[in-house]
């Protein structure tokens, strides 16, 4: 415990403290029944949006490397968990949810950290938009594959009503959720700080250096492919699990792409902590504009707009720089400073 | 890296979660609102893609269905009660469907129109089984998208089509060598073209060829043609959606001169897509439907006036449906004989458990036919076979 704490910094405490927050907050609602409807059914989402996110950052962010095939992970997982799971509670039908649930999360993270793996071979022959277009055609394969697969339901979609639990949905797979969510971001956060993040670092920064300094360049983008792979299919899962079709259709490059927003949302980069913020906002903001009916979606997208704006714009630097933790904990030190030097110079003059 | 921002954007977001999502539960609210005249209002909930690629279905659905409430409200069918439609977008995915549905219960939804597509309202009948409200979807029409009990449907389902055609091309002699066309990455094609499959080979039709496209290849159809051809069909079968049709009949004109096509509901829409421009590429198409916009037909003629005069363009099959489950939702508060009186008594779970049982003794005469529902949610209809001529609907009739 005591080497866990030391090894963890500040900034990845406070990215798991906003976690368990959420979390928390999720708990609470629920268990008090103080959740409207709209709500409740949105906890569950918002769960697996977090987990995707950080996934994908771990891709673009720490990685660099544009990937709009999430979606693409996300389906083999959910189809790998739910066909699993479905097979289970129907030759098992006493089989209790914490027995075959997280078997299917880890047979559908490995199920899709090998497509992960797949892909991430033939893309280290492209990189940048390249790379994205690979991505981008896999997700697609896979979702034409399953189409034309007819166990897996095809075109009419693979029935998860068996698994899925009848009454307080919400309440039964929070834990699961957040379990999955809590563990994976511990895990993905300690890779990122470890010898082999900073080596993977070290690939997006300057491929060529790193690879002069002894980096093995094609085994840590091929690792991140499957990792990042592994727990967008664990998301998966989830989505499975919370929703009663899984529809391969739903899993196209717009999903990719939202995942992506999320991202890019939130700031690339190792910082976890934007993108698990991103997710909540992103999966919560047109949900609450629904009161705004026609113009909802011209309102989220201007939203969108302004958000990306004020956080990247070079012109709101100034702004932003004013609004950083760090600039406000430096004006609160000085504050300090001059109130103890004036206490100092009063007592002085006292004397 | 360490942004007040994100922070702010925390706090911000707890803090409206908490009030925006928190509110809308406490205390015990009455079942029914009233409006201003002292009438109790049923709130109908309607859940669709208003935005997005199915965004015409949603819409279709919704104005339909607001057709019916207007009527309702204006002519006071029922006395002291009054009839609100609330619409929320599901985009057309069944995850948002779900949270759409929540939203709805927060504003006091009465009964569920369940959701347009199949794949979202099989998630809202899953939803919607812990409260046990009623669910009537109008048009989600696979087959066990309402295996619930308190779901049903206003339309036909998949298989009951392509059983439907197959029967009608056995008793007219129409063809015995036919070829199948459909969108295969379409639940509604896919069902369909299944049961059709199935029936066809029970009736000893012969089915040469089976030709699929997907929704990114729906542009060029010259090898399905050329293999339709090929393969001496003397009827297409297409249980696809119109828009798709009108291309496959454009290419397919001068192709496939002496062949028959055939298609179910979804054809409906056909002769506005086809234009005077196209007319000849769609003329003498047959197609199995239980509602045509030219219908002389007393209730259909009525509802398509009130739909051209609100929203200026002639209502589809879905907009039909629409309007029809919100019949059949008034006629199952008038079977159950509840007065404004009683319904202000009533509980929640009484209510839907009344209307849920009402709905298999009811009889609506509505825009698509005259519809009896079974117990596990199925409509009984009789749909028309009908032909294309002269840019017309007529009732098929084989010629001599």
């Amino acid at each position: 415990m005591k080497k866990f704490l030391s090894r963890i910094n500040r900034r990845d405490a406070l990215t798991l403290l906003v976690l368990v927050g959420i979390f928390a907050f999720f708990f609470i609602m629920l268990e008090t029944g103080a959740a409207s409807n709209q709500f409740k059914n949105m906890i569950i989402p918002m769960s697996y949006y977090i987990l995707l996110a950080i996934s994908l950052n771990l891709m673009v962010g720490v990685l660099g490397e544009l990937s709009l095939g999430h979606a693409g992970f996300m389906s083999v997982g959910a189809y790998t968990g739910c066909f699993l799971s479905v097979m289970l509670v129907e030759k098992f039908p006493e089989l209790p949810m914490y027995v075959y649930l997280p078997v299917a999360m880890l047979c559908g993270g490995l199920m899709a950290a090998l497509f992960g793996v797949l892909i991430g071979i033939p893309a280290l022959r492209v990189k940048g938009d390249y790379l994205a277009i690979v991505t981008l055609a896999f997700c697609e394969i896979i979702k034409t594959v399953i189409i034309n697969l007819e166990f897996l339901g095809g075109a009419i979609g693979f029935d998860t009503d068996s698994i899925v639990p009848d009454r307080n949905k919400a309440l039964t797979l929070l834990p699961y959720a957040a379990f999955a969510v809590i563990v994976s971001a511990i895990l993905i956060m300690n890779l990122v700080r470890s010898k082999h993040g900073r080596a993977i670092m070290a690939v997006r920064d300057n491929r060529i250096a790193a690879e002069a300094c002894g980096i093995n360049v094609n085994f840590y983008k091929v690792a991140v492919f499957g990792i990042a792979a592994f727990f967008a299919g664990i998301a998966g899962v989830l989505y499975g699990h919370n929703d009663v079709l899984l529809k391969s259709a739903n899993f196209d490059f717009n999903m990719s792409i939202e995942i992506l927003v999320m991202v890019v949302l939130g700031g690339m980069g190792s910082n976890m902590l934007g993108s698990v913020i991103a997710a909540v906002v992103m999966t919560a903001l047109p949900e609450m504009l629904r009161d705004f009916s026609d113009y909802r979606m011209l309102i989220y997208s201007v939203m969108l707009i302004v958000i990306m704006l004020f956080t990247s714009a070079p012109a709101l630097a100034g702004i932003r720089e004013r609004l950083s933790l760090g600039f406000i904990k430096e004006s609160l030190q000085k504050k300090m400073a001059k109130k103890a030097e004036k206490k100092k110079a009063g007592k002085e003059e006292e004397k | 890296m360490k942004k007040l921002l994100s922070i702010l954007l925390a706090v911000m977001m707890v803090a409206s979660c908490a009030v925006a999502f928190a509110s809308c539960n406490g205390g015990s609210k009455a079942l029914f609102e009233k409006d201003p005249e002292g009438n109790v209002v049923i709130k109908i909930g309607g859940i669709g893609p208003l935005t997005g690629d199915y965004a015409s279905y949603g819409n279709s659905v919704k104005n339909g269905a607001q057709i019916a409430v207007d009527q309702l409200n204006e002519s006071n069918a029922l006395e002291g009660i009054s009839f609100e439609l609330l619409f929320e977008d599901s985009e057309g995915d069944g995850t948002k469907a779900v949270t759409a549905f929540g939203k709805l219960q927060d504003s006091g939804m009465n009964v569920s129109l369940g959701g347009v597509l199949s794949g979202e309202t099989k998630n809202i009948v899953a939803t919607a089984a812990e409260s046990g409200i009623l669910v009537l979807t109008p048009s989600a029409s696979a087959k066990d998208a309402i295996n619930k009990d308190n779901a049903f449907r206003v339309c036909f389902n998949d298989p009951q089509q392509g059983l439907y055609a197959a029967e009608v091309i056995k008793e007219k002699n129409l063809a015995t060598k036919i070829a199948l066309f459909y969108d295969n990455g379409n639940d509604y094609c896919k069902g369909n073209a299944d049961t059709f499959k199935q029936k066809a080979g029970e009736l000893g039709l012969e089915i040469v060829t089976e030709q699929t496209y997907t929704e990114s290849t729906n542009t060029d159809f010259s090898t399905q043609i050329t293999a339709i051809k090929e393969n001496g069909a003397e009827l297409v079968f297409m249980p696809i959606y119109y828009s798709d049709a009108a291309k496959f009949l454009r290419q397919a004109a001068g192709t496939l001169e002496n062949t028959v096509f055939f298609g179910v509901d979804g054809l409906d829409g056909l002769i506005g897509e086809c234009g005077t421009e196209h007319a000849a590429d769609c003329e003498d198409v047959i197609l199995l439907t239980p509602y045509f916009a030219d219908s002389v037909d007393p209730v259909v003629k009525t509802f398509v006036e009130a739909y051209e005069e609100k929203f200026g363009a002639t209502p589809d099959q879905f907009a039909a449906d629409g309007y029809d489950a919100v019949l059949a939702i008034a006629k199952a508060i008038e079977q159950n004989g509840f007065t404004a009186e009683a319904l202000e008594e009533i509980t929640a779970e009484d209510f839907n458990k009344k209307m849920v049982g009402a709905m298999t003794q009811i009889t609506v005469t509505g825009a698509t036919g005259v519809m009896t529902w079974t117990a596990d949610g199925e409509t009984d209809k009789d749909p028309s076979v009908l032909q294309i001529k002269g840019g017309q609907y007529v009732e098929y009739k084989k010629e001599q």
